[in-house]
C-alpha cells in the first residue's frame, strides 16, 4: 500500500476510535460492545502505523492484491461483532419473555388481592379504608 | 382462596388467546357447560381486541400478556400458573372453536394410567377431518421427523389438544418451545426426556372462525425454522418422579 494509502487509513481509523470512545464515555454505548469495535480499530492501527505489515502479510499467505487482506481482516471483524449481537439480542430477547409473562401473572395476582381487599372492607362494615 | 393443596385434585383448561373475540364466548360456554368444575385460564396473548375482557365477562381467569409472545410464550405463561397454584392437571385448548369439551375425558383418562401428556389427535381414527394436499405432505414430512427424534410414533403432531400431569406441568413451566410450531417440539422435548406421552384419537371440528396461521409463505418460513429448532432439541433427563404415584 502506499505511504498515502496509510495516513488516510490512520487518520479514518483514529476518527473512528474516538467517536467509539466519545459513545462510550456518553454512556450511549456499553463498554461491553465498545470493546470489539475497539479492537478492529486497533487492528487497523497496527496496519496503518507498520507500513510493510500488511504487505509482508499478503504475501505470506499468497494473496497478490494487499489491500484484500485488509478488507478479509476488517470483514472477519464485523462477521464477529454481528454473532455477538445476535446472541446478545436471543439473550436480550429471552428475558423480556420472562418479563413479560411474569407480568401477566403478577397483574392477575394484583388484581385478585385488590379484589380480596374490597371484599374484606366490605365486610367490616362501613369503616372508610382511610386510615 | 387459593390454596395450593386445594388444587391438586383439580384440572385447570389453559386457553392461548389472540383476537379471539369471535369464538371465544361460545369456547367459554361450552367448557362451562361441558366441565363446570373445571378451573379456566385465558392467556390473552397481547390481542388487539377485548378478547381479555370478554374472557372475564365470561367467568374465566385471564393472564393478560403486554405484547403478543406467540403461542408458545402464551402457554408457557399457562404452564406457570398451572405450577404457581399447584394444579395436579392441566388441559390445554384453543379458543377457536375447533376443539370439542365433550372429549376432555377422553384425554384426561390415559393420564390415571401413568401417562404424562396425552394428545388428542385428528388422525388417529375417530372423525374425519381434512387438510389441503401442500400441507397435509409438509405434515407428512414433519411427522416423520418427529418418529425420529422422538422415537415414538404420532399421528397428529401440530394437535393443540392435549393434556398434562403436574411432572409434565412442572418441566414446562420453565422450559417449553418458544418458537412457532411449539406443539412439534414440545412432543419431541417430552419424549426425549423420558415422559410417558400417548395420543388419543379424537374429534375436531372446522375452525369456526378466528384465522388460521398458515399462509403458504409464512408457512414455509415456519416449516424451516421448526426443522432447525427440532434437529436441535436437546436431550433432558427428567426428574426423578414425585413420591406420589
Amino acid at each position: 500500500m502506499s505511504l498515502r494509502a496509510h495516513i488516510a487509513l490512520a487518520i479514518l481509523v483514529t476518527l473512528a476510535i474516538i467517536g467509539i470512545v466519545v459513545l462510550v464515555r456518553r454512556r450511549h454505548l456499553k463498554a461491553k460492545y465498545s470493546l470489539l469495535w475497539l479492537s478492529l480499530g486497533a487492528v487497523m492501527v497496527v496496519i496503518a502505523a507498520v507500513p510493510g505489515l500488511l504487505d509482508w502479510t499478503a504475501e505470506r499467505l499468497g494473496i497478490w492484491y494487499q489491500p484484500t487482506l485488509l478488507i478479509l481482516l476488517g470483514l472477519a471483524l464485523l462477521l464477529l461483532i454481528v454473532v455477538h449481537f445476535s446472541y446478545e439480542l436471543t439473550r436480550s430477547e429471552n428475558r423480556t419473555r420472562e418479563l413479560a409473562e411474569q407480568l401477566a401473572l403478577l397483574r392477575l395476582r394484583v388484581t385478585e388481592l385488590q379484589q380480596q381487599i374490597d371484599a374484606d372492607d366490605n365486610e367490616t362494615g362501613s369503616d372508610s379504608p382511610s386510615a | 382462596m387459593h390454596d395450593r393443596a386445594d388444587n391438586q385434585e383439580k384440572v385447570l383448561v389453559i386457553i392461548p388467546a389472540f383476537n379471539e373475540h369471535e369464538t371465544l364466548p361460545s369456547t367459554l360456554a361450552e367448557l362451562q357447560r361441558t366441565v363446570p368444575d373445571f378451573d379456566v385460564v385465558v392467556v390473552d396473548d397481547g390481542s388487539k381486541d377485548d378478547t381479555a375482557d370478554l374472557a372475564e365477562a365470561n367467568g374465566a381467569i385471564c393472564l393478560r400478556l403486554p405484547f403478543n409472545l406467540g403461542i408458545g410464550g402464551a402457554l408457557r405463561t399457562g404452564f406457570r400458573f398451572a405450577v404457581e397454584r399447584g394444579y395436579g392437571r392441566a388441559i390445554q385448548f384453543d379458543a377457536d372453536g375447533q376443539h370439542d369439551a365433550s372429549q376432555i375425558s377422553a384425554i384426561l383418562a390415559p393420564l390415571d394410567n401413568g401417562a404424562d401428556m396425552v394428545i388428542g389427535s385428528r388422525f388417529a381414527g375417530v372423525g374425519d377431518y381434512h387438510v389441503g394436499r401442500s400441507r397435509g405432505v409438509a405434515m407428512g414430512i414433519l411427522r416423520w421427523s418427529i418418529q425420529h427424534l422422538a422415537g415414538q410414533k404420532f399421528t397428529d403432531t401440530s394437535s393443540g389438544f392435549r393434556s398434562f400431569d403436574a411432572d409434565m406441568l412442572a418441566m414446562f413451566a420453565t422450559d417449553y418451545p418458544i418458537e412457532y410450531m411449539d406443539s412439534a417440539e414440545a412432543l419431541v422435548l417430552a419424549c426425549r426426556a423420558g415422559f410417558d406421552v400417548r395420543e388419543v384419537p379424537v374429534t375436531m371440528r372446522e375452525r369456526a372462525g378466528g384465522q388460521a396461521s398458515n399462509r403458504s409463505f409464512r408457512l414455509v418460513y415456519h416449516y424451516l425454522r421448526v426443522l432447525v429448532s427440532l434437529a436441535n432439541t436437546p436431550r433432558r433427563t427428567r426428574a426423578p418422579k414425585a413420591a406420589t404415584s
